[in-house]
């Protein structure tokens, strides 16, 4: 299970978004939860702390979603990190692209806490 | 009129001809004046649609910020409960326990109905992705029926009519600083 003193990183270019995220992940314990507005922004933030969990919209400007997941997978001191896409993109091949660029969680919007919750106890089971 | 060294059959056609001509020059330049209209409509529809996703960011930010202050004062509240609780238990007083545990209960369920306020308002994340779509799509079709425009005016010099000017009044309005708009002024006198 993830740690609740755990470093989260939500990434969406909507900041009405990164809201709604950060209470949710608050009503679940998740205090500690910091914002991005692109994936450009979240990958210069990654760089600088060590975050146990990314959750990141797709349709972005400068750097979307995926870009962000394909550059944290390529950065060796990035990879191991978990990935929790929340997109409305329902397209099959855009849910194979993620898979296949690495993503662990897949979330569509618009959702619930209740999903939010059991998508990371998923990610993040015991 | 009959035209020296044609026969009367040639000059039908001519002049048929000539008709058809004056009739594509008519529809040219009512097409132009009806592209220079939308050009001219259409920015405002982009702007239409931009102020549409600032007013429905503003209002869920709005009811954001009301469910916030509703969920702080709940847990302000379930503190307090939380101590006048252990209170009652200290004083073996197990009727106000019982009611303090109700209103737990209470607020547990007050706290997930205002959970699912706030994940309902993500609805405006969809809906202004939707919208801007719409808008890029504007976008474009202005900017090719301002190309269309723009490359008849070349070829119809001294033409002034409204929709030839159009475009260029338009981004000499738009343009920012000193630079751009002579750059715009330019390029209006030349298309005179």
């Amino acid at each position: 299970m993830l740690d609740k003193n755990c470093r989260i990183l939500s990434v969406d270019d909507f900041s009405t978004m990164r809201r709604i995220v950060k209470n949710i992940l608050r009503q679940l314990g998740y205090t500690n939860v910091d914002e991005a507005e692109n994936g450009a922004a979240a990958l210069s933030t990654l760089k600088e702390k060590k975050y146990d969990l990314v959750i990141s919209d797709w349709n972005m400007p400068v750097m979307t979603g995926i870009e962000l997941l394909k550059s944290v997978r390529a950065d060796p001191g990035l990879k191991a990190t978990p990935f929790l896409m929340v997109t409305a993109e329902a397209e099959k091949s855009q849910v194979v692209e993620a898979i296949e660029a690495g993503v662990n969680s897949y979330i569509l919007k618009p959702f619930t806490a209740k999903l939010l919750e059991e998508k990371l106890q998923a990610m993040f089971p015991g | 009129m009959a035209i020296e060294g044609f026969s009367g059959g040639v000059v039908e056609k001519y002049a048929a001809l000539q008709r058809e001509l004056v009739l594509m020059v008519e529809y040219i330049n009512d097409t132009r004046k009806t592209l220079g209209g939308v050009t001219g409509k259409l920015p405002g529809a982009s702007d239409v649609l931009t102020g549409v996703t600032q007013a429905l960011e503003r209002a869920t930010h709005e009811i954001l910020g009301m469910v916030e202050k509703v969920m702080d004062l709940d847990a302000k509240s379930n503190e307090a409960v939380a101590r006048a609780r252990a209170a009652a238990e200290r004083a073996g007083d197990a009727d106000a326990v019982a009611a303090l545990d109700e209103a737990t209960a209470a607020s547990d369920e007050r706290m997930a109905v205002l959970t699912e306020i706030m994940t309902t308002l993500s609805f405006q994340d969809l809906t202004c992705q939707a919208i801007n779509r719409i808008g890029g799509t504007v976008l474009e079709v202005e900017n090719r029926v301002r190309a269309l425009v723009e490359r008849r005016a070349p070829g119809m010099a001294g033409d002034t009519s409204e929709s030839a000017a159009v475009p260029a009044l338009e981004r000499l309005k738009e343009a920012h600083n000193g630079q751009g708009k002579q750059g715009l002024v330019d390029e209006l006198l030349r298309g005179r």
